[in-house]
């Protein structure tokens, strides 16, 4: 209770004070209050309630001689020269916020957003005799309990010696931003305008002098926390995944098998159980696993589980098929050597005159012991013939003949290349 | 008797103080905003100039006038709105807005200086109050060439690129058209001759 007393006290104490330094400079005042003024800033808290009572106590006290012990030197005065800077009482001024609208009108507290452009429009009326001229227009947050400690400038704004007759008056706009991280926190807001009058001495003439509490304005869609929100339900759903499956994985395998068991209804069965060890019941099929019950084999197709059988179902000799893939190849790879055929792309062009006649005759002699190859022998035996002359002509003639479609070029070229091995055999043979 | 007195006494003292109390002079008090709504001013393309009028007095002004010469007719056409407008009354705490819309005939620096308000503070006021909006400053008319680089749809400039591009694009094309149309035409008169 007590502190309180005597920090309102000092207050009344700063706030005489204050009126007093203002009305001494709009007087001319000496530079000794000035002084005081600036020699306080560093402090704040309740330091400078304790401070303050001793130094204007000091001041009030010791007067002239004690401040004239200090002699200021040039710079020093010519700084504080400049600090005597207060309101002309010949300019009257008023002020309205242009943004926020309404703000700090009679009965409202004046509450500014942060993290916007504020804009104060500040009206002049020349009461006096003399032309002034406006030059500039300054803002500045500063410490509520001690409007000369400044936290934060703002630029000066110049208006180019604005001329303003007397009996007349001006309206000047000055903007400011505030900053988002101010937040929740009281100012003292100065607004000050800065005029000379005709005989070119300056003044500095506060239109807003008073404390404001800064608010965060309420953007409506934030889109950090939206964001944030999907984020964090993307992040539910993959945690829901990844435990599905972690449960999928490693259940039992007798639930594996069980299932399997159930799906399982097509041929497979039969084969499978040819290769099992009994070899006996159709239906035993292991579940659709390998015979160890290590696999899965329904994935695999039912030529490859065929092992067994592959040879009983195709009826040829790997002599015949061999020869009978190298013919369909025989008949594309003739012309290789002069036509630049581009829809052949399994064509080999390096591949010499002499290994084409080789081919030739393997084919012949391939014909000839395979005892006729089908409706295909009538194409090789002219491609035979006529291959020495010309070959360009006999290469569109050739395709025209063979009758291939791609996909059989496509199986002949497989063949081939798995029996080039044995091609070259043949070669040296020949 | 005494009361009476009393009475009086404590009204004159309070028409007193009410006059005394005079540090606004009591009457209307007009702020002009004088702004260019514009973000670029394009020489050919209109300029929007916005004049909004507050009254932070305590008393109605009367017959408010705006005069704006500050656009020379060389420089500025006027596509709508007036330079010289009159409202017969403005309340306090009221305020009004006026557009004018200009087009500029060149391209060069400007300096948009204020425009003049008169009106009278109160009803019983004898002579005007000349008042100053306040000034957008220099405003720089850009060519409408330089705005156009940056703003229109360049549609000619497309066309020009379209056709200059064709040619590399449709030449390839025909080419392989051609050639899939005759070896397709190729093998299927083959394999239908075969089978």
């Amino acid at each position: 209770m007590r502190v309180f007393a005597v920090s309102v006290l000092l207050l009344a104490l700063l706030a005489f004070h204050a009126v007093l330094a203002q009305e001494s400079a709009a007087g001319g005042a000496s530079p000794e209050d000035q002084l005081e003024e600036e020699g306080n800033v560093e402090s704040e808290g309740a330091e400078r309630a304790e401070k303050v009572p001793t130094g204007s106590a000091a001041d009030s006290g010791a007067g002239e001689p004690g401040m004239a012990s200090d002699t200021p030197s040039a710079e020093q005065q010519d700084e504080m020269t400049k600090l005597q800077l207060g309101p002309s009482d010949k300019v009257q001024l008023s002020h309205l916020f242009l943004y926020p609208a309404g703000a700090g009108q009679v009965g409202r507290s004046l509450d500014l957003p942060t993290g916007k452009t504020i804009r104060v429009a500040m009206h002049m009326r020349n009461k006096g005799d003399s032309t002034f001229h406006v030059d500039l227009a300054t803002a500045a947050f500063r410490y509520p309990m001690d409007m000369s400690y400044v936290i934060q400038n703002f630029s000066t704004v110049r208006y180019h010696g604005q001329d303003v007759e007397p009996g007349r008056e001006a309206s000047f706009v000055y903007q400011f931003n505030t900053d988002p991280q101010l937040a929740a926190r009281s100012f003292g807001l100065t607004v000050q305008l800065g005029y000379r009058d005709a005989e070119g001495k300056n003044y500095l003439h506060s239109a807003i002098n008073q404390t404001v509490s800064l608010f965060e304005p309420d953007e409506g869609f934030d889109g950090e926390t939206f964001f944030m929100y999907i984020f964090l339900i993307v992040l539910a759903a993959l945690a829901c995944a990844g435990i599905w499956y972690l449960l999928k994985t490693y259940t039992p395998a007798k639930k594996l098998a069980a299932k399997s068991r159930h799906a399982v209804k097509s041929s497979k069965a039969a084969a499978l159980s040819a290769d099992s060890a009994d070899g006996s019941a159709p239906n035993n099929n292991n579940g659709g696993l390998s015979p160890g019950g290590n696999y899965n084999l329904e994935w695999i197709p039912q030529q490859h589980l065929d092992i067994k059988n592959r040879r009983a179902k195709t009826a040829q000799s790997p002599r015949q098929r061999k020869t009978h893939a190298v013919a369909h190849v025989g008949t594309v790879m003739i012309h290789v050597p002069d036509a630049a055929v581009a829809h052949s792309t399994m064509l080999r062009p390096e591949r010499s005159h002499s290994s084409a006649v080789a081919k030739q005759e393997g084919c012949v002699s391939s014909r000839m012991q395979a005892g006729g190859q089908g409706p295909d022998a009538e194409p090789v035996d002219r491609i035979a013939e006529a291959s020495q002359t010309s070959h360009k002509e006999d290469s569109r003639s050739a395709i025209a003949n063979s009758g291939q479609s791609g996909q059989q070029t496509l199986l002949a070229l497989a063949a081939w290349l798995l029996t080039l091995p044995g091609m070259s055999a043949e070669q040296m043979a020949a | 008797m005494s009361q009476l007195t009393a009475c009086a006494f404590l009204i004159g003292l309070v028409i007193f103080t009410c006059g005394a109390a005079a540090d606004s002079d009591g009457g209307a008090q007009l702020i002009g905003v004088k702004s260019i709504a514009n973000n670029l001013i394009v020489k050919g393309m209109d300029v929007t100039v916005q004049y909004d009028i507050y009254n932070v007095g305590d008393k109605a002004a009367m017959n408010v006038q705006l005069e704006e010469d500050g656009f020379p007719i060389d420089y500025f056409a006027v596509r709508s709105g007036f330079q010289h407008v009159r409202w017969t009354r403005l309340p306090p705490g009221a305020n009004v807005s006026h557009t004018l819309i200009l087009t500029p005939l060149q391209t060069f620096v400007f300096n948009a200086s204020h425009a003049v308000m008169r009106y009278k503070v109160s009803d019983e006021a004898t002579g005007s109050t000349v008042g100053y909006t306040t000034s957008p400053g220099e405003i720089a008319v850009i060519e409408t060439a330089d705005y156009d680089r940056q703003f229109s749809a360049h549609a000619m400039d497309w066309l020009t690129f379209g056709m200059m591009t064709t040619p590399s694009i449709i030449i390839p094309f025909l080419l392989w058209y051609a050639s899939v149309r005759k070896y397709s035409n190729l093998a299927s008169h083959s394999s239908r001759k075969n089978n």
